[in-house]
């Protein structure tokens, strides 16, 4: 491999010319999908975990991709889905453990206000990825449905629930 | 949105660092980033806390319910701010939340009470008499559920319906007073000899001459039936039984009536069964025939200037389908009751806060639903197309056991349909990362990672 991270894929005919540039990958999908798994995961060291997951997975699966999905789709799909499993193995609660707030280190918080981005995550798993996918990724229904193998009607029956909810968390801040 | 998100995250970038961590890790390099927690996060998420605990902290304090905004952002936080207090303990008597979990669908509080003085004031009747209240978002009722004689401990159930915005909010429960020992009459024939002693010229009354507190009904007669003359006999129920007696006895409008008077108290009731005779054809195997029934209460002016504070006096009419005399021949006048025992009162306050439930999503391979999501406290199918009847849920543990729906009692308490989603609530909650597989209408489902 050289050192920009240029691969030949493994794989199918249909993929025999296509290479995949790792480097290039991250470039250009990187910064996006880090903040979707912050959002998910509302820490950045896990959500950076979450990013060199996904890369690897896409890395490892690249023979696999036929081009039916958009790249991006594609990519968020893998990064939805290691979030989704961060989460129920556990990983939070070895973070969540005893002795953090016991760190007597002063800092500023690194992004002012962040009450929508703490509603977001407070959001019930199932409901948080439907609204990171539509409102930050902009995708549409249809390909949320896809990324998630869950109808398009249960996608809008989520988003109105997690619209309603939004709602009634981002009333009336406490620093109003 | 997506704009405001990016705005504020715009220093969160992939670093030199972590690009170059990935397309080593994918040469399978050395140097690859450890997949685990290190210490960077811990201090950001500590610092966090820290900075809003010293611009919270006097106000949370001060205001009790803004504990409740401070966790949804820092439950560690609004725990240090404002402990939740799971059990308290008067007189001897000891009440403890032991779980209280919602699912969005439903919501369940199991919470015990214990004499710790083993003096035998907690047993497997005991009432919380009214006397309870429950302050918060979670509206419920309460049930007993279980009893353990070693221990001396009741459990109870407070279960209603769940939604999302009752996770983590807080909850206070209080008791006042609880009645223990009471006293119960299992049905015993009273011997009474009815067709002897009924009021063959019994007068009847309007319901509406008195205050009318409740009743049935029953297919063979409508509600509101006229009752009888109060208190024109004074017949025992028994040389133990003083606090109930048959008033009245007679047919009215073609059905017969015994009408009850029960003295000032809580909560003594019972029922007056008129069983058929064993010499009747068809009574074998002391299985006996029951005549239909329902009864009726009010009070008279009597009983209303009895009436107190948690205190009671009532009349209880029993009325049933049997229009002649040759009829009730046939039966005979069965009783069980229960007295009350003895109360105590107190002051038992315990805080709990509804946990969200940790659930299994399962939308690939089902056949015959849509989506179908099992949490600690039950199973909910959307989209459900099989046969609701005859559905088939079950749950493989890894211990090996196994629970199926079809033995109904084994695993659920209740089954229903609402708003599209058809659901069962478990008999008791279950862990989650104990299931190994679901298994819904014979197929596997979900299989839980090794």
């Amino acid at each position: 491999m050289q050192e920009n991270g240029t691969a030949v894929a493994a794989g199918t005919e249909a993929h025999k010319e296509s290479k995949l540039d790792l480097g290039e990958m991250i470039d250009k999908y990187g910064n996006e999908i880090l903040r979707m798994c912050y959002l998910y995961l509302h820490d950045q060291q896990l959500a950076e975990d979450a990013v060199q997951e996904t890369y690897l997975k896409v890395y490892r699966n690249w023979g696999g991709y036929r081009g039916e999905a958009l790249e991006k789709t594609w990519i968020t799909r893998i990064a939805i889905n290691t979030c989704i499993s961060m989460r129920r193995k556990g990983w939070f609660r070895e973070i969540l453990s005893a002795g953090q707030l016991e760190q007597e280190i002063p800092v500023q918080d690194k992004y002012g206000d962040d009450t929508v981005i703490r509603s977001i995550y407070q959001l019930k798993p199932g409901l948080r990825e439907v609204v990171i996918m539509f409102y930050y990724q902009q995708m549409k229904t249809r390909e949320i449905a896809d990324c998630l193998n869950i109808s398009e009607s249960l996608v809008s029956v989520r988003l109105n629930r997690a619209r309603k909810r939004l709602g009634v968390m981002l009333e009336g801040w406490y620093f109003e | 949105m997506k704009s405001y998100l990016d705005e504020k995250l715009r220093s969160m970038t992939v670093s030199v660092d972590l690009r170059r961590n990935i397309i080593n890790a994918a040469e399978k390099k050395q140097d690859s980033r450890p997949r685990i927690f290190t210490g960077r996060g811990a201090a950001l998420a500590a610092a966090f806390c820290l900075m809003a605990m010293t611009t919270m902290t006097v106000f949370a304090a001060v205001v009790p319910g803004v504990n409740n905004m401070v966790y949804s952002f820092s439950p560690e936080l609004a725990e240090k701010l404002y402990p939740v207090n799971a059990l308290d303990e008067d007189k001897g008597i000891k009440v403890s939340v032991l779980y209280a979990a919602n699912d969005s669908h439903y919501a369940a509080v199991y919470f015990s009470v214990q004499d710790t003085e083993m003096l035998g004031r907690v047993d497997e009747r005991l009432d919380l008499m009214d006397s309870y209240q429950i302050d918060g978002p979670f509206a419920s009722g309460i049930q007993r559920i279980s009893y353990d004689k070693d221990t001396q401990t009741a459990y109870f159930l407070m279960e209603g319906s769940g939604a999302e915005e009752l996770s983590g909010k807080m909850n206070s429960f209080r008791i006042r007073s609880i009645m223990c020992n009471k006293r119960r009459f299992e049905l015993y024939d009273t011997n009474i000899d009815l067709n002897e002693i009924y009021n063959k010229e019994a007068e009847k009354q309007s319901l509406e001459d008195f205050v009318y507190t409740g009743g049935g009904s029953a297919e063979f007669a409508p509600i509101g039936q006229d009752v009888l003359e109060p208190d024109v006999l004074n017949i025992s129920l028994g040389e133990e039984v003083d606090f109930v007696t048959i008033t009245n006895m007679g047919f009215v409008d073609g059905y017969f009536h015994i009408q009850t008077k029960w003295s000032p108290s809580f909560d003594n009731h019972g029922q007056l069964k008129l069983l058929a005779s064993e010499s009747l054809p068809g009574s074998v195997n002391g299985e006996r025939a029951e005549a239909d029934s329902f009864n009726q209460s009010f009070r008279t002016k009597e009983d209303e200037a009895l009436c107190g504070k948690d205190i009671f006096a009532k009349h209880i009419e029993y009325i049933y389908n049997i229009s002649t005399p040759e009829e009730l021949k046939n039966y005979e006048l069965w009783a069980e009751l229960v007295e009350d025992g003895v109360q105590i009162k107190g002051s038992w306050k315990v805080d709990f806060r509804l946990e969200d439930s940790e659930s299994i999503l399962i939308e690939d391979s089902l056949e015959h639903a849509e989506g179908l999501e099992v949490t600690e406290l039950g199973f909910y199918i959307t989209g459900y197309k099989g046969d609701k009847e005859n559905c088939s849920f079950g749950l493989t543990l890894k211990d090996g056991t196994v629970l199926d729906i079809l033995e109904y009692n084994s695993i659920t308490r209740s089954r229903g349909e609402q708003d599209g989603v058809f659901s069962g609530v478990f008999e008791t909650p279950i862990r989650l990362d104990q299931v190994s597989s679901v298994i819904l209408d014979g197929e596997k489902v979900y299989q839980a990672e090794q």
